[in-house]
Parts: C-alpha cells; sequence; structure tokens
C-alpha cells in the first residue's frame, strides 16, 4: 500500500459543513441561514407563552420581528433593532461561528475591516453607534477599541460588559 | 490472505480514476468555459468508451459539451459514463477482497422494475445543469439556493426521498461553503459524485427493485452512524438467517430527520419509532423477523411491526462463528462506487496503533473521523484493542476500516464497545449527565414549537 497523504480534493466522504456547535436553547429555540436570511424563533423575555419570529435578510440587511400571531415587535423601530434580533445575532454566532453567519449575510464586522480584506458595504447614514459592551444584546458581534459609547439598545438597563 | 490483497493495487484502477479527475476538473471550472486541457480530459473519456455501448452517446455528448452545447440529455450521460467508470473500479476492488477473505457474493441478478411516472424530476434535473454550466467555482448563493424549490417538491413526495434527501444535503452543502470562489480546498470528487448520482435518480426512466419477503432470525454484528446537519441515520449489519438454513450478509437501516442542533448520542431520541432495534442493538440480542421486505441489493426494509426481539447474542461470536460462511449481495447498479464499500471483516492478532493496525507486515489504516459522536466507541479504546469488528473501505486510493466495535482491557478487565451501545441511552454515568443536558434540547424545540401555533 502507498503511504501517499489522502488529497482532499479526491475524498468521496471529505467532511464538508462542520457540525454545529451546541449552545443553550431556552431563549433562541431556533435558528437557521436559510432562503437568504439569518431567521429563527425567539423566546419573549416576559411570556412564556410568546415567541417572534426574527429575521435578517442577506446583504441589504433588512430587519422583520413579528410575534407568532403576526404581530409587530414594539422594540423594532426603522433604524433601531430589537433585543429579538440581537439574541437571535448571538445564537447564530454561536451556532455556526461568526465566519459563516458574516458570509451568509454578507457582512463584515469592523475588527475584520483591514486594508487587506476591505469591506464592500459601507454602513448606512443614521444606523446607530454600535455597542463596544460585549454583554450587549444587539451589537455584541460589532466590537471596537473604543470607549464604549452610549448604546441605543442597552442604555440603562443593562450592564457596561466587560 | 487479506494483507495480501489490501496491499494489491488492481491494474487499470489508477486509469480509470484518472478518467474521473478529468470530468470532475471539467465540473470544477464549469461546462461553458471549457479551456483546452479540460476539452481534452473529455475527449479521453470517449476515448476510453470506444467499443463500449456507450461509445456512441459518450462521443456525441462530449463531442457537444466541448461545442458549447449543455443539454440534459448530454449530463445525463456524462453522469452515467462517471458511474460506469467508478462501477468498473468497485467490482474490482470488491473482487480482490472477496477472494482474500473467501466470501461468496450472489451476482445481480434482480428485474428491473419502472419508476412510478409523474414524480417532480425536471426542476431537480434543471439545477444540477445549472450547477454543472457554473462549476463549483461559479456556485454562489444564489445558484445554491437554487435548488430549493426543487428539494420541496421532491420532500413532498414520498416515493422521491431517496432524491430529494440527496439533494437537500448536496444544497447544504454548497450554501455552507458558497462562495465557491473564494474556497480551497473544494471536495471536487465529492461533490462530481453526489451531482452524477443526482443526475441518474433524477432521470424520468430511472428503473427500481422489488423487495421480497424474508422470514429468519437476524444476527446483529454492528451500526454504522451516519449523520448530516438534517438526518440521522443507524445502519445495522447483521446476518440473516433463514429457515433453510442460509447466512445472508444483510444491512437494516433506521432513519429519521432533525434539526443541526441535535448532535451527539441525543441523535438517538429521534429515532423514537424504531424501540425494538434499539433495544436489541444497545442489548446486544437477535431479532426474529418474519415477512419482512429484502431488496436484492441486501437491505431489510424494516418495519418495527415485523420484528419480534429474540435471545441475547454477542457480535463477535456471531462474527468468529458465522461471518465466515455467509453469503453477500451484490450492489445494485447505482451503489457501484467504490466509496459505498462496507464490508463487515472480523480483525484479530494485529498491533494496534494511534490509527492503524499492523497486519503482520501490512499496515491497514483506521478511520477514526467516522467513530460516531452518538457512540463509546473512542479512538484511544481502538488503539488499545486487540479485536476488532468493522467496515472495510476504501478511500482515495487506500484501504481502511472503520471499526463498529472494539475488544479491549480497561484495566484489567476485558470489555467489548460497540458503537450503538448508547442505542436507549449513553451508559456510562459521565456521558449520561452531558446527555440529560443537551438532550433537553428535544424537549425545549418541541415545547417552543408547539407555541409557534396561531392562537
Amino acid at each position: 500500500m502507498t503511504e501517499d497523504e489522502i488529497v482532499y480534493e479526491r475524498r468521496s466522504a471529505a467532511p464538508v459543513i462542520a457540525p454545529v456547535r451546541p449552545r443553550k436553547l431556552a431563549k433562541v429555540p431556533f435558528v437557521e441561514l436559510a432562503e437568504g436570511r439569518l431567521q429563527g424563533v425567539v423566546s419573549s423575555g416576559s411570556d412564556a407563552s410568546r415567541v417572534y419570529v426574527s429575521s435578517i435578510t442577506a446583504g441589504d440587511h433588512g430587519l422583520s420581528c413579528t410575534t407568532n400571531n403576526n404581530r409587530p415587535c414594539g422594540g423594532l423601530g426603522p433604524a433601531r433593532p430589537c433585543n429579538h434580533i440581537g439574541a437571535l445575532i448571538d445564537a447564530a454566532v454561536a451556532q455556526y461561528g461568526l465566519d459563516r453567519v458574516t458570509r451568509y449575510l454578507k457582512a463584515c464586522p469592523r475588527a475584520s475591516r483591514t486594508s487587506a480584506t476591505p469591506c464592500t458595504r459601507r454602513r448606512r447614514r443614521g444606523t446607530p453607534p454600535r455597542c463596544s459592551a460585549a454583554s450587549c444584546a444587539t451589537w455584541p458581534i460589532w466590537s471596537s477599541r473604543r470607549p464604549p459609547t452610549p448604546c441605543p439598545s442597552c442604555s440603562g438597563s443593562r450592564p457596561p460588559g466587560r | 490472505m487479506l494483507a495480501a490483497a489490501l496491499r494489491t493495487r488492481p491494474a487499470g484502477l489508477d486509469q480509470a480514476l484518472a478518467l474521473v479527475d478529468g470530468l470532475d476538473d471539467a465540473l470544477l471550472h464549469g461546462l461553458a468555459r471549457l479551456d483546452e486541457t479540460r476539452a481534452a480530459h473529455l475527449t479521453a473519456l470517449a476515448a476510453a468508451f470506444a467499443g463500449s455501448p456507450l461509445a456512441g452517446p459518450v462521443a456525441e455528448a462530449t463531442g457537444k459539451i466541448i461545442a458549447g452545447t449543455v443539454t440534459d440529455q448530454h449530463l445525463a450521460v456524462l453522469a452515467g459514463a462517471r458511474s460506469a467508470l467508478l462501477g468498473a473500479a468497485h467490482d474490482t476492488l470488491l473482487a480482490g477482497v472477496d477472494a482474500a477473505l473467501g466470501r461468496v457474493r450472489e451476482p445481480w441478478s434482480a428485474a428491473p422494475v419502472p419508476a412510478a411516472p409523474g414524480r417532480p424530476l425536471a426542476a431537480g434535473r434543471s439545477w444540477l445543469r445549472e450547477l454543472a454550466i457554473a462549476g463549483w467555482r461559479g456556485v454562489d448563493t444564489e445558484v445554491a439556493a437554487g435548488g430549493a424549490q426543487a428539494v420541496q417538491a421532491l420532500l413532498a413526495d414520498p416515493s422521491a426521498r431517496r432524491l430529494a434527501v440527496l439533494l437537500d444535503g448536496f444544497a447544504a452543502e454548497l450554501r455552507a461553503t458558497a462562495p465557491v470562489a473564494a474556497l480551497t480546498p473544494v471536495p471536487v470528487r465529492r461533490w462530481a459524485d453526489l451531482w452524477a448520482r443526482a443526475l441518474l435518480l433524477c432521470q424520468d426512466g430511472f428503473a427500481t427493485t422489488e423487495a421480497v419477503a424474508v422470514d429468519g432470525r437476524l444476527l446483529i454484528l454492528g451500526a454504522d452512524l451516519h449523520e448530516h446537519p438534517t438526518v440521522f441515520r443507524a445502519q445495522v449489519h447483521g446476518l440473516l438467517e433463514t429457515r433453510g438454513g442460509g447466512v445472508r450478509l444483510v444491512r437494516a437501516s433506521m432513519a429519521a430527520a432533525k434539526v443541526d442542533t441535535i448532535t451527539g448520542p441525543s441523535a438517538w431520541r429521534m429515532l423514537a419509532a424504531f424501540p425494538l432495534l434499539r433495544a436489541a442493538l444497545a442489548g446486544h440480542r437477535t431479532v426474529e423477523v418474519s415477512g419482512m421486505p429484502l431488496t436484492p441489493g441486501g437491505d431489510l426494509i424494516w418495519h418495527e411491526a415485523r420484528a419480534a426481539a429474540g435471545g441475547p447474542a454477542d457480535p463477535f461470536a456471531t462474527a468468529r462463528v458465522r461471518l465466515g460462511a455467509a453469503i453477500a449481495s451484490s450492489a445494485p447498479p447505482l451503489d457501484r462506487h467504490p466509496v459505498a464499500i462496507a464490508e463487515p471483516v472480523l480483525l484479530e492478532g494485529y498491533r494496534a496503533t494511534a490509527d492503524s493496525f499492523d497486519l503482520g507486515g501490512t499496515t491497514l489504516a483506521v478511520d477514526v473521523s467516522r467513530l460516531p459522536a452518538a457512540g463509546p466507541l473512542t479512538p484511544a479504546l481502538v488503539a488499545a484493542s486487540t479485536a476488532c469488528l468493522g467496515l472495510l473501505r476504501w478511500e482515495a486510493g487506500r484501504w481502511s476500516v472503520q471499526p463498529l466495535a472494539v475488544q479491549t482491557l480497561i484495566g484489567k478487565k476485558a470489555v467489548a464497545v460497540h458503537t450503538a451501545d448508547w442505542a436507549l441511552g449513553p451508559t456510562e454515568a459521565r456521558a449520561a449527565k452531558a446527555e440529560a443536558v443537551a438532550g433537553t434540547a428535544v424537549d425545549v424545540l418541541r415545547e417552543r414549537a408547539g407555541r409557534l401555533l396561531r392562537k
């Protein structure tokens, strides 16, 4: 038998999709990257019988969040994501990894915007400043080296983070 | 004997695989952009088929594709030619192993049964054509997502489930890696395999075979656990003792859909519809079957209602006593592919190292990457083993063994560890605790999913 190294390209049983990482399901029971969206089901923080169906479209990053009875989420404004969307992003990053989520959504976290990998998308004007607090549920993946700035989603009610 | 068979490389195998690689390379870059090198690959393929029944169609299809016309008909011929080459490779590799093991294999004699018409296959064909024209390098998010509609339509039709699950898994791989242009390395052989198989299953006239009902006693050898993001399957390899006294190598599968959050030992919970077979696996018992359909390829189509629990049977004892004389089935035409080779073997008297067994001068690799997350078998147990019940596999030019069970020493106590020991839940305290935490995933998802219904 030849001791050639097994070549990935020539393997019929080559592993392609890395198994997802286990995560806690109580807050976000289901999340998937499908149909051009990051979409999932988010438990309501106040009412155990209510769930929210939240999604972010890939590319133009349109946000949607409604209850199971098709009522719009009160926290979602035109330029302001709600906490459910933040929890959805958190869960997606925990499950699929940051790289796969940003690649699917065609987004790039600020940390990766170097000259070698320029981001093709510019931030829309009018979007709120991003939170640098690691505990912030809304913008957890956008970390900045600058000192924390007031975050619209976690000011007042949340601890300032690390 | 076996060692010698694993060392020899059948004549013509490399040439056949070189032709397959040439075609795969053309599919990597896309049939719409064939340069001189890739066109030469296709011409070589046509030349290799000269004198065979496929000579005319292959020459015409490659000629037209090089000229720039890509139709469903031409692609079906390409997929057929590729499958024929790999089928020949499969046959010659398996013949060598059969001779070494002294295994008798029944020749393929099943009469083809025409498939039921009216299945929604056209959408699948058109997506596969789009993929072939674009090539893997040209697959972006839109192309990858283009198969979704075809998959939805096929999943609704139970008779097309095999094709639907195949296309679903293939589309998921493309979606997860899109855009492929930036991906290195690309699983070229794998995607061409999936593409060719799906395209053949998408043909309207693709024939199936009929199963016959059998009675007898199923002695389990072991279970091969397969998992992809949305499906979990346990494929049981075993020996079927029929009333007449014959012993056949058979397989029985149980599968269930799942979501990708459910992994590891919790996946067994999804197989709730198969309590009897799971109990037989976990408790090492035989199963009495009556009127169970058996396909000509040796697959039992499992119906729990036609099975009854039998007495205890140790898989290693079964393999030592009965495996040698068992009659094997030939693979159905579509499964004649080297990657489908999975011959149950019992290995003893070897020297185990971390990733291989030394069979007296010949090194046989151990495929530790196939050890399942849903079972107790670990690489460390395999490396310390004295006997191994496994599946002989061939991949990318070399033989390897996929352990299904090992006999090993833990401390001074001889124990046997099987992949399916946890079929009814982990037996080891630490794993059971971890599974109890992770297993609530299934319950949480059921409860939350219920809330989605409108009130």
